[in-house]
């Protein structure tokens, strides 16, 4: 991991998550060494997507959350995945201020979606099938 | 005939490999062949040049110049997008989600001691089960392509296409994902030809998915999910309506 902003991100979410008993994964099959947008924007995203990971896991009786870095010559992806409880509302997840959890909150997905609508090199998807949460983004190398 | 290829740099690995196949395919009658066993990356993608359907057991350790096993099967399923990939490792813990979410690779068998025949066999089992099984469900693939990686959606999953807020990005939507990718809804349209209806400049709908117009008349409900509906869009249901009567 040879982004400082992307490692120290990783390292201390990783730490967190263990603390709160969430059985984390983490495989980085290359070692990335770039991420194809500003590495703040992409740790911002990064945060994002594993605070939603790791509530939404804690919510659940075994959490987990798996992340999956795959930095290949031209892309990068990353996939993050978490099981959660209840129903998830499509037309809705991506609103502001939308939350099951009351005001002030349901800020992360829109902001994320904001950050990366200046990024055409970038690509987000999300599913959430048989109970488990899945966000899925990747960068293209811009040549 | 469903031909297999094995690649691994170590001899007594093939060895075994090939053996513990051919004799499972004769103890079963299997109409499969191993018709490669390669100690390198070459040899195997010079023979497997024009391979369809292929299974390839592949070392995930291969250390050979510009492949290593993902590269490697990423060649493979680019050549091959129905192929069966099935990786051997020395390692039990191999980043084995990685092989499986971006080469949809089959299985893993870790060779622990000096005996993998009974889990080649299981392996090949398994392979040769999914192999009949998809004969008889040859479901029509939407192909979304992220780069070098294709991903098959089946067309009848996809309730519909959606206008991205960032130019030249469309998303598709099913009843559990919205998937980013690069493309056109005006290609789209015609790709897909009279299945999915230009409901809104945003919005392209699957024809047999939709289920209501809304009170206010501005969206239009597609399995459970809320799309936008223009007026032009309703002419254009309708003309399809009455078409369809």
């Amino acid at each position: 991991m040879h982004v400082p902003q992307v490692r120290s991100l990783l390292l201390s979410k990783l730490a967190a998550m263990g603390e709160q008993g969430i059985n984390c994964r983490l495989e980085a099959l290359y070692p990335v060494e770039r991420v194809g947008m500003d590495p703040w924007d992409f740790t911002r995203c990064l945060g994002i997507l594993l605070d939603n990971a790791a509530e939404a896991a804690l919510e659940t009786e075994t959490p987990w959350v798996e992340i999956i870095l795959l930095s290949q010559k031209d892309r990068l992806s990353l996939r993050i995945s978490n099981p959660y409880a209840g129903t998830i509302n499509p037309d809705k997840i991506w609103t502001e201020g939308f939350s099951t959890k009351g005001e002030g909150r349901g800020l992360g997905l829109p902001s994320y979606q904001r950050m990366l609508a200046v990024y055409s090199n970038a690509a987000a998807s999300t599913s959430w099938a048989d109970g488990v949460f899945v966000q899925e983004l990747t960068v293209e190398e811009k040549a | 005939m469903i031909p297999i290829y094995l690649c691994d740099d170590e001899e007594s690995v093939r060895h075994q490999l090939k053996t513990a196949l051919e004799w499972k395919i004769f103890m079963e009658n299997y109409d499969m062949k191993v018709v490669c066993a390669a100690s390198a990356a070459p040899e195997l993608l010079e023979t497997a040049q024009n391979s369809r359907r292929g299974v390839y057991f592949l070392d995930v350790d291969l250390k050979d110049g510009a492949w290593d096993g993902f590269t490697l099967g990423r060649e493979l399923r680019r050549r091959d997008p129905h192929g069966t990939l099935v990786y051997i490792t020395s390692y039990g813990d191999l980043a084995w989600k990685t092989f499986q979410y971006h080469l949809e690779a089959f299985d893993y068998i870790v060779k622990e001691g000096e005996q993998i025949g009974p889990a080649i066999t299981r392996c090949l089992e398994a392979v040769h089960a999914r192999l009949l099984d998809e004969r008889h469900d040859p479901a029509e693939m939407f192909s979304l392509r992220t780069g070098d990686e294709t991903r098959h959606i089946p067309l009848t999953d996809i309730l519909f296409f959606e206008a991205a807020p960032k130019a030249h990005h469309v998303y598709l939507h099913t009843a559990d994902s919205r998937l980013d990718f690069v493309g056109s809804l005006n290609e789209l349209e015609k790709e897909l030809d009279g299945r999915f209806v230009r409901v809104h400049r945003s919005s392209l709908a699957a024809w047999d998915k939709i289920e209501a117009v809304d009170g206010k008349g501005n969206q239009v409900r597609v399995g459970g999910r809320m799309c936008l509906l223009s007026r032009t869009g309703k002419a254009e249901l309708k003309k399809k309506l009455r078409g369809s009567v």
